[in-house]
Parts: C-alpha cells; sequence; structure tokens
C-alpha cells in the first residue's frame, strides 16, 4: 500500500513538473498548445535512447547510449527545445491563437504518426523499454527503498522547479508576459518583443516537458505511442484550470487533484461491464464534463492567480469584441 | 506516367471524401467562428450509424441516410447544447474551442464504453475493378465518389440558390448585420450545424466503408486533414474548402507513390505548413489577411 501511494506521489511530482511548463505557456503566455504531450514524450524517448544502450534485436532505434541519467535528462531538454524552437517558429509566428492551436495539434499528429511508423527512430509502435533506475548503480538500494529515494528526488526537483518559477512569475519577464496575454497590441506598443517573448515561453514550458518526460522514462521504464494520446494534453488543461491557471501553486494542487486523484480513483469503479476500456474512458469523460464546467461558469480556480486580470469581463463595448471574435473575460 | 495516373485516379476518391468533411468544417466555422475539434467525432458517429444500420438492412442508401441523421443530430445537439450557451454567457472563444476539444473527448469516450476500442470491421464489397480512361477504380470507388459530388453539389447549389443558402452566407460574413436585415441568425445557425454535421455524418460513412475498419478515435485521426483542406481553402469558405480538399487529397494521393503510405499525415501537414506561412488565408484568398494579426 505504501509502495502503491509512493509511485502515484512520483507521478504527482513529475506531472506537475510538466504541467508547471504548460503553464508557462498556456498560463503566462497565454498560448494554446495542442502539442505538449509530444514534447513530453520527446522527452521520454530521447532520455531512453541515451541510457538504455543496445537491446537486443529486432528492437531497432537511433543512439543507443549508455549514459548517467543527468546526462541523459539534459539531453532530453535540449532535444526537446530543439524541437519545440522549430515548431514555435512556424507556429508562434503572426498566426491567430485558433491558427497556433490547429498548428500545435497538427504538429503532435504528425510526431505521433511519425514515431509510430518509423521504426529505425524510436522503435515505432512496439517502443522501447528497459530504462535503468537513476543513480542506482552506485547506491544499489533494494527494490522496497528504490521508490522512497526517488520521490524524494522528483519531489526536490519539483520543489526547484517551482521556487525558479515563483522568481519568474514575479518578474519583469512574467510581467511581460501576462502582458502580452491580455492584449498583444497594447504589450507590443509599450515596446515589448512579443514575438521572442512567447518564443521564450514557449521554449521554456517545452523544456520542463522534457525534464518531466526523463523522469516519467525512469519512472515508469517503458514506452510505447500509446502511452501518449495527443489528446492527453486536455487532462494537463484541465489541471491548470481547476488548480488556477498562471499560478505555479495552483497547478500543483490541479495536478495532485486531478490526474492523480481522479485517474486512481476510477479504477475503483465497480466493474459493471467486461470492457477493458471502461475505467480509462470514465475517467476521460468525467475530465471532459470538468472543462466544460470550469470554462462555462469561468472559474477561476482553487488558487487563482493574483497578478491575473482575466478575470474581469469588459461590459462596455463587448459586443464589438465579440463581433471580432476577440476575448470577453 | 501510369502511377501518377493511378494515384490521380485515388486522388479523386480522397479528395472527394475530403471535399465533403471539409465543406461540414468550414460550414460551422462560418456561422459560429468556433473551429470545432469535436467534428472528427461528427463522422465516427455517422460512420457508426452506418455500421448499426447495417445490423436491419444492407442497402447503401439507407446507411448512408443513418450516417446523415446521426451525425446531423449529434452536431445540432452540441450546438445548442455547448456552443450557444457558452457564446451567450460570453465565454472567450478561446475557451469555447477548448471546450469543443472536450466535447471530443467525451463523444469519444462514449463510444469507447458502448462498443470497446477494437477495431469493427465495416467492409462495402468493393466490386469489380474497372479501367476509366487512365485510372483504376471499384465499382465502390465509383459510387463513392459519384456519392460525394452528388452531396458537394447539393451543397453548392443550396449555397448559391436557396434562400437559407443566403441568409447563411449574410450571417457568416456579419451577423449582426444579417440580424439587422431580418435574418433570423439563431435558426441559420441551427440550421447549418445540423446541415455540416449531416455533411460529415455521412463524410464518415464513406471515409469508413472506403477504409473497411472502424474505432472510437477514427474520426478524431481524420481531423488534421479535414482541418488542412479547411484551412488551405481558407477557413469559412465552403467553396474554397471543396477545391482546396481536392488538391490536397490529390497531393496526398500521388505522393503516397514516392513515400511510404503511412506518412500521407505528414504530407498533409506539410502542406498545412506551407498554407500557414504563405497563404493563411486560404489558397484562394485575394483580400487582406484575417488570419494574421
Amino acid at each position: 500500500m505504501i509502495q502503491y501511494l509512493a509511485s502515484i506521489a512520483t507521478q504527482g511530482c513529475i506531472f506537475s513538473i510538466v504541467a508547471l511548463g504548460l503553464n508557462v505557456i498556456w498560463g503566462w503566455a497565454g498560448d494554446l498548445d495542442l502539442a505538449f504531450y509530444g514534447y513530453l514524450a520527446t522527452g521520454v524517448y530521447m532520455a531512453m535512447v541515451t541510457s538504455i544502450g543496445r537491446l537486443p534485436p529486432p528492437t531497432e532505434y537511433i543512439l543507443g547510449w549508455h549514459l548517467p541519467f543527468p546526462a541523459a535528462a539534459l539531453i532530453a531538454i535540449g532535444s526537446v527545445i530543439l524541437l519545440a524552437s522549430c515548431v514555435g517558429a512556424v507556429a508562434l509566428r503572426r498566426l491567430r491563437a485558433v491558427y497556433f492551436a490547429i498548428t500545435t495539434l497538427s504538429a503532435v499528429l504528425m510526431l505521433q504518426t511519425f514515431v509510430s511508423d518509423y521504426t529505425p527512430l524510436f522503435n515505432g509502435y512496439n517502443g522501447l523499454y528497459g530504462m535503468p533506475q537513476p543513480f542506482n548503480d552506485t547506491l544499489r538500494l533494494s527494490p522496497e527503498v528504490y521508490p522512497f529515494f526517488f520521490l524524494a528526488f522528483c519531489a526536490g526537483i519539483l520543489g526547484g522547479v517551482f521556487v525558479v518559477l515563483e522568481r519568474l512569475s514575479a518578474s519583469p519577464f512574467g510581467r511581460a508576459l501576462r502582458a502580452v496575454r491580455e492584449d498583444e497590441q497594447a504589450a507590443a506598443a509599450f515596446g515589448r518583443n512579443v514575438y521572442g517573448l512567447k518564443f521564450t515561453a514557449y521554449a521554456l514550458g517545452a523544456a520542463l516537458a522534457g525534464l518531466g518526460g526523463a523522469l516519467l522514462a525512469a519512472s515508469q521504464g517503458a514506452f510505447n505511442p500509446a502511452g501518449w494520446p495527443p489528446d492527453e494534453t486536455l487532462d494537463l488543461y484541465v489541471a491548470i484550470f481547476v488548480g488556477g491557471m498562471g499560478n505555479p501553486r495552483g497547478v500543483i494542487l490541479g495536478v495532485f487533484l486531478v490526474i492523480v486523484l481522479l485517474q486512481e480513483a476510477v479504477r475503483f469503479l465497480p466493474i459493471v461491464t467486461a470492457n477493458p476500456s471502461f475505467p480509462a474512458a470514465t475517467g476521460e469523460i468525467l475530465i471532459g464534463l470538468m472543462v466544460l464546467v470550469v470554462i462555462r461558469y469561468r472559474i477561476n480556480g482553487l488558487l487563482p492567480d493574483l497578478h491575473s486580470t482575466d478575470t474581469v469581463p469588459p461590459r462596455r463595448g463587448a459586443g464589438l469584441r465579440v463581433e471580432r471574435g476577440e476575448a470577453v473575460g | 506516367m501510369q502511377t501518377v495516373a493511378l494515384g490521380v485516379g485515388f486522388g479523386l476518391v480522397t479528395g472527394a471524401i475530403l471535399g465533403l468533411a471539409a465543406v461540414g468544417f468550414t460550414l460551422q466555422y462560418a456561422v459560429s467562428d468556433i473551429p470545432n475539434l469535436a467534428y472528427g467525432e461528427l463522422l465516427t458517429y455517422g460512420a457508426y450509424a452506418g455500421y448499426l444500420t447495417t445490423r436491419w438492412v444492407h442497402s447503401f442508401s439507407a446507411e448512408a441516410l443513418a450516417a446523415a441523421t446521426a451525425g446531423g443530430l449529434v452536431a445540432w445537439a452540441m450546438n445548442a447544447g455547448m456552443i450557444e450557451p457558452f457564446v451567450r454567457a460570453r465565454v472567450r472563444t478561446i475557451a469555447i474551442f477548448i471546450g469543443t476539444l472536450a466535447v471530443s473527448q467525451i463523444l469519444q469516450n462514449l463510444l469507447l464504453l458502448v462498443f470497446g476500442g477494437a477495431n469493427v470491421a465495416y467492409v462495402l464489397p468493393p466490386g469489380a475493378l474497372h479501367h476509366v480512361g487512365p485510372f483504376l477504380w471499384t465499382v465502390r470507388d465509383g459510387q463513392v465518389m459519384a456519392a460525394a459530388f452528388v452531396v458537394m453539389l447539393l451543397v453548392f447549389l443550396m449555397l448559391q440558390c436557396t434562400r437559407f443558402g443566403k441568409s447563411l452566407r449574410a450571417v457568416s460574413e456579419n451577423r449582426a448585420l444579417a440580424r439587422a436585415s431580418g435574418v433570423d441568425a439563431h435558426r441559420v445557425v441551427q440550421g447549418t450545424w445540423f446541415l455540416a454535421g449531416a455533411v460529415a455524418g455521412f463524410a464518415g460513412f464513406v471515409l469508413a466503408v472506403t477504409a473497411g475498419t472502424l474505432t472510437p478515435s477514427f474520426g478524431f485521426r481524420f481531423l488534421l486533414v479535414t482541418v488542412t483542406g479547411a484551412v488551405a481553402g481558407g477557413l469559412g469558405k465552403p467553396h474554397g474548402a471543396m477545391a482546396a480538399a481536392l488538391i490536397l487529397g490529390l497531393a496526398m494521393e500521388v505522393g503516397a507513390f514516392y513515400v511510404d503510405a503511412a506518412y500521407k499525415p505528414l504530407i498533409a501537414f506539410g502542406i498545412l505548413v506551407l498554407v500557414l506561412l504563405f497563404r493563411p488565408d486560404g489558397l484562394f484568398a485575394s483580400s487582406v489577411g484575417r488570419a494574421v494579426e
């Protein structure tokens, strides 16, 4: 039981890091990125191919190095930043919000097709396995103790990420991003480099997905394309909505409530059908309904972002803004 | 040369199906200004409705009708139950857009609950192969193309010649102005969603019988190419969507002779990126951009 709780808590920490990354892109910069799960997956894959060495055939994949975990994680983060820069360079440039979302959604669907079908990259549909436990070749902890060490390790990294993001949130960079989110033209008129800010935020958010991916690789040990349906990016958005968009504390709370608690709770649903997809599908439906409720009643989350001004709907001139398809509170 | 002709032949079939799907997507965008990410599920529901019909009757027209009705009803319900109340509550466009993704999840997982995730075989007998000029088509391909082009022609005529089509175009241009000129915008929007859903359901049906299998995520997988077609034609412009979808279908199928067929979506994505970079208002746009700030 306590092992089970430790594994859940580890998942929570990892997904908190990932959701904090998305929060930089969506919560601060206001870009609706639907490719985010692709960055997480890229992080997982890159961490694996740089640390699992050579698996016996018929598995085939690139690199096949045997690096220690920190090096693998750095390579994972670097490759994710590279990928996100390519996507961001196309998608962030000049495009209206909705087109940005469409482009990123296409990018992730394409990435998944490519990774699934092109076996020499990451062994296609069958995926990779055999990820060694980080640091355990020197620590030599027993299987009963190691999960707690790894939990502490993930929690420590989450703590570090949290502190950095809190500082960034209050920094001129964080304020400038929020200004861009609220009104790009106004921010540009005040001399902000809108594209540069958005691009930096995008790369930073993706880097956190890469970091989370490396940790996820270590915690799961195996990974294949079925493990990252692109629509699961939605789960991260729900976590951000429920916890409080823009606020790192809120995001972490949201992840533990939505992703951890809800996903684990549906496992204990009484099995009423022989359908093996029943618990997962029920969970997804609940998450979908939650999104609708949150956006319909404009709930600001449990821990709203105090820096945000987005919560006060403009009353006067609202009709005009609707016609332009623009933001209305 | 022979292979190119074959590719063009398949491309016309793909393009016809894609044209249908893209027209429905673009019509919904035209009247509501929201790209509907749950659009793929309309195809899926149409296809499953056609599949269920085969329990009682086996006929192309009955299955097609069931598919169109199912797609139309789901789309109508989605507009009445989610889009319109959300717009009335002044939810931000981008938030409604996320909401459509949530609806997509809900619809997809409801199917998963009912039918499970396994592939369902849904095959119309392909019939004999025929050489038509340089092209090679089965009887089923011919049926699919004929049906698709008839439906597209009907949509085209409806847009151009009927009062409803005129109102639809007016609402799409400027809803407030249309309302001020006496158009019942509410009913036009509802009608358009039903119509677009019916077209989508039908497209899902022909897509399913051409592919031969069906899963709850089948429509979502097709969403990328649908959106590419609609964006390449200029979002909200049905005529552009039809033309662009045909071009896209041809490009994908001819391209598939040179790269692995599994990478067809990559061709679509490449085209989408190029269009967004160089012609963000669609291939046939003439005026100043709307996609660009």
